[in-house]
């Protein structure tokens, strides 16, 4: 008889082999590597074929990058299939344009193999991986959208509070303790975060087409 | 420079003997002891035939020894003396020296510095106030020569000593223009070759021991060939390189650094927030023994400057405890202060530390 174990299947996307392989090497039990994709061809087609759970992926590959499977999840697999992208530290411009077209979390490649393993249980959980410092670019990211619209921010002065916590390297259980508000509703308050992000980046692109007349 | 000197001062000599010559005959009913005027400008003449001989030579360094500027000293010395008994003392309104001495103190200030050339335009002022003096001054007209020739010993002892440090200075520019040229060739060709590599196998490494001795290398190869003094580049690469250096030195502390998009500033603020983050971290590592730190650089949304915290991990301290001014607190604070800021140390046992540096309006700051 066997036992019914409740995996989680992953594609690892990422131009060196070398990375692949090293995190394959850090999963294992319940996470499933059930493809490895080098570009971001290779990414969609492996995506197509096994939907997996989670993607882990690169934001720099040949044939479109990063970018390009995240775009083509969310229009195709958007609750299906999350992408936590995987990067180095340089990309921040790249980074945003992949969480605003709607990749689930980021993570550092220099993240040690247990805490990745730990992350990507969470984010398969629905928790967001979300570090001090994808909570900074955010913060950059909505007071610019915020001077751009007159002053309004489209984030409530909790959910600044929240981010600005976070930016410092607090946990959600600090940032709470601080706020005298539950882990619970700080988590809440990060998904929100990160849905503004996602209708900012729509609303800008709306307004950008009426004002081109598309 | 010394060379161009002397050269300049061997033509300038000629010039000005044969302006003296030709005052001397044309004065020459009016010269009280020709044998001695003549004899002086011979001497002279002599003088800068050698002189001009070692200038353009191989060992010009010759004319630069003490010897050779005491001597010309005491041949023109003489002459602006003898000017006395020669020409003044007819009251004719020109002088046997003319324009000689010009060249003795040129020289002087390259070959000795300020303090001997100001000493050579004193003796030549000196042997100018004799003039008059062995002369016997005539009636009614003293005043005035007495004071013209003591003008002279002023005017004389300035002339050297700024001579003398117009020259240290431009021995020094060049000294520092030859320097930098050569460290930029060397700059140059380590660049194109060494530092491209060190960057390629940095970037392209997922070995993260390598690619930490890497850096390190790259580091120390940039500082070496460009110095301290350099444009310390943007706030998140002074920042990230300040976490490195900290995270080498201290093994067990990793550190993340995130900057905010609109979070900028001025190349001097730059380089002192960049040094108190290191202290910051070097503080968590040491004192704390912090595993994790935190940097972050936003925009101070209450006074649109720079806010940069630095959190740790590490076992905290009691702020009562430590006394004001003592390590962390007196150095972030000081240079907190030098930007116009301020700084403050969050912190309580056993709950890590927080270091906040707030600097008003960096934009407006170098």
């Amino acid at each position: 008889m066997t036992e019914i174990v409740h995996t989680t299947t992953v594609v690892i996307a990422d131009d060196h082999p070398t990375v692949r392989a090293g995190v394959r090497a850090d999963l294992g039990d319940p996470l499933r590597v059930v493809a490895e994709a080098g570009d971001a061809a290779e990414a969609i087609a492996a995506i197509e074929q096994h939907r997996p759970k989670l993607v882990v992926c690169d934001l720099r590959m040949p044939e479109g990058g990063g970018l390009r499977v995240v775009k083509e999840v969310a229009a195709r697999f958007a609750e299906e299939v999350k992408v936590v992208m995987f990067t180095v530290s340089e990309d921040e411009a790249d980074l945003l344009e992949a969480l605003a077209s709607g990749a689930f979390g980021y993570l550092t490649k220099d993240t040690p193999g247990p805490e990745l393993r730990r992350r990507l249980l969470l984010a398969a959980e629905g928790e967001p991986p979300f570090s001090p410092k994808l909570a900074a670019l955010l913060l950059g990211e909505f007071r610019r959208v915020a001077r751009k619209e007159t002053g309004r921010n489209p984030l409530s002065e909790r959910e600044r509070e929240v981010l600005q916590q976070v930016a410092r390297g607090c946990t959600y259980k600090q940032v709470g303790a601080q706020l005298f508000i539950s882990e619970k509703t700080v988590e809440n308050h990060v998904r929100n975060i990160l849905n503004k992000l996602h209708l900012s980046r729509r609303a800008e692109l709306i307004r950008w087409a009426a004002d081109h007349g598309i | 420079m010394e060379r161009s000197v002397l050269v300049g001062a061997a033509w300038l000599r000629w010039v000005v003997l044969g302006f003296a010559v030709a005052v001397t005959i044309g004065n020459r009913d009016r010269v009280a002891h020709p044998a001695l005027a003549f004899g002086l400008l011979g001497a002279v003449a002599v003088w800068a035939g050698i002189a001009h001989g070692l200038a353009l030579g191989a060992r010009w360094r010759q004319a630069l020894r003490f010897e050779a500027v005491a001597a010309e000293l005491v041949l023109v010395a003489a002459l602006v003396a003898a000017d006395g008994i020669v020409l003044q003392s007819r009251a004719t309104g020109q002088h046997l020296s003319g324009a000689v001495p010009i060249a003795v103190l040129l020289v002087a200030g390259a070959a000795l510095g300020p303090w001997w050339a100001a000493g050579v335009g004193l003796v030549l002022g000196l042997a100018r106030l004799s003039a008059p003096l062995i002369a016997g001054l005539p009636d009614g007209r003293q005043g005035r020569e007495l004071l013209a020739a003591l003008s002279a010993v002023v005017v004389w002892t300035l002339v050297g000593a700024v001579t003398g440090g117009t020259c240290r200075l431009l021995r020094q520019a060049q000294d520092d223009l030859a320097e930098a040229r050569a460290r930029e060739r060397v700059a140059a060709d380590l660049h194109d070759t060494v530092l491209q590599a060190l960057a390629v196998v940095e970037r392209r490494t997922t070995d993260a021991e390598v690619a930490k001795v890497t850096r390190s290398a790259e580091r120390d190869l940039r500082l070496y060939l460009f110095g301290d003094d350099r444009d310390p580049g943007t706030l998140p690469a002074a920042l990230r390189a300040a976490a490195v250096a900290v995270e080498e030195r201290w093994g067990d502390l990793q550190v993340s650094v995130s900057v905010t998009p609109d979070a900028e500033a001025g190349p001097h603020t730059i380089r002192a927030v960049a040094a108190a983050v290191g202290e910051a971290l070097t503080n968590a590592a040491k004192h704390g023994g912090a595993r994790s730190a935190v940097v972050l650089a936003d925009l101070d949304d209450a006074t649109d400057g720079l806010l940069v915290t630095v959190r740790d991990d590490g076992c905290g301290f009691d702020p009562a405890l430590v006394p004001a001014g003592h390590g962390l607190t007196g150095s972030v604070h000081g240079r907190a202060r030098e930007l116009g800021g301020v700084a403050e140390v969050v912190t309580a046992v056993g709950d890590g530390c927080e270091v906040r540096v707030c600097i008003p309006h960096p934009a407006n700051l170098r």
